[in-house]
């Protein structure tokens, strides 16, 4: 496991590989990062458009669950040494996504946990598929599995 | 305006909806910059809310048993959606497409709610 000032580096540059922009982004700290897992902190901005009334349904968690795993992808490419500029790619499918709450509120922290599966030593283009973990203050929130597709920019 | 929908078809099982998602709608707020699509979990929340509406009760989602992305929507295009009506469990099947093929497809289990409960 990594952490501290090396960790938050890599998880800075990989903010920065991630195409979404603005309100969008809900990716806002890694915790914690290794080849197995990554646990960060995802926000729902009360501007975001999915929202209504302020809160965030919580079957909206798939889309920071899937910017988690593009990151978690971004991190394992700085790490590993790959000279990338950006990440294309997108959401392909979920898979047994549970959710235990019916909503929650915007602009509140939500930590969320990735899990490859299978080892990733560095990200390449492809199918990656990964299983997740949302919670609010330890109240789980959903779990479930995703696929998605990333084409890392190579420099 | 997030998006324009018109229900075009009910019958006893099943609702068709037309889409049109404006260029100008949050949806396409920062995702992506210069490469606007619709978010997945977008055509899942409208899935949600047309039927909400149509079934005129409160609508929330219990499980994604299995949804598939096969091909992105960008600004202005125009969608069909059909969505089965609940069965006994909550559980409903629908179907997004455009003129070009399938967008998503998938199956997801309801919790429906009486409007006097809210």
């Amino acid at each position: 496991m990594s952490d501290g000032d090396g960790m938050r580096s890599s998880a800075d540059a990989a903010s920065r590989f991630l195409p979404h922009g603005g309100t969008a982004r809900l990716i806002r700290e890694v915790l914690s990062s290794s080849s197995e897992s990554m646990t960060c902190i995802a926000r729902f901005p009360s501007e975001n458009a999915l929202l209504q009334d302020g809160r965030a349904a919580s079957h909206l968690l798939v889309e920071p669950a899937a910017q988690a795993a593009a990151t978690h992808l971004a991190i394992l490419a700085v790490e590993s040494g790959t000279e990338i500029r950006g990440f294309e790619g997108f959401l392909t499918s979920a898979k047994n996504v549970e959710f235990f709450l019916p909503d929650f509120p915007a602009d509140t922290d939500v930590t969320i946990h990735v899990r490859p599966r299978g080892t990733i030593r560095k990200a390449k283009s492809g199918l990656f598929k990964f299983r997740f973990e949302a919670e609010l203050d330890g109240t789980p929130l959903a779990r479930g599995e995703l696929s998605t597709y990333v084409m890392p920019l190579e420099s | 305006m997030r998006y324009n929908v018109e229900e075009i078809e009910r019958t006893a099982k099943e609702i068709r909806y037309r889409l049109d998602f404006p260029a100008t709608s949050g949806f396409f707020a920062g995702h992506f910059p210069g490469n606007p699509i619709l978010p997945g979990v977008a055509q899942v929340q409208i899935c949600i809310e047309v039927l909400a509406k149509s079934l005129a009760r409160p609508v929330h989602l219990r499980k994604l048993e299995s949804v598939r992305y096969r091909r992105p929507v960008t600004p202005e295009t125009v969608c069909e959606l059909t969505v089965q009506l609940p069965d006994d469990e909550g559980r409903v099947v629908f179907r997004l497409g455009c003129s070009e093929g399938l967008v998503a497809d998938g199956r997801m289990l309801l919790v429906t709610e009486d409007s006097d409960d809210v």
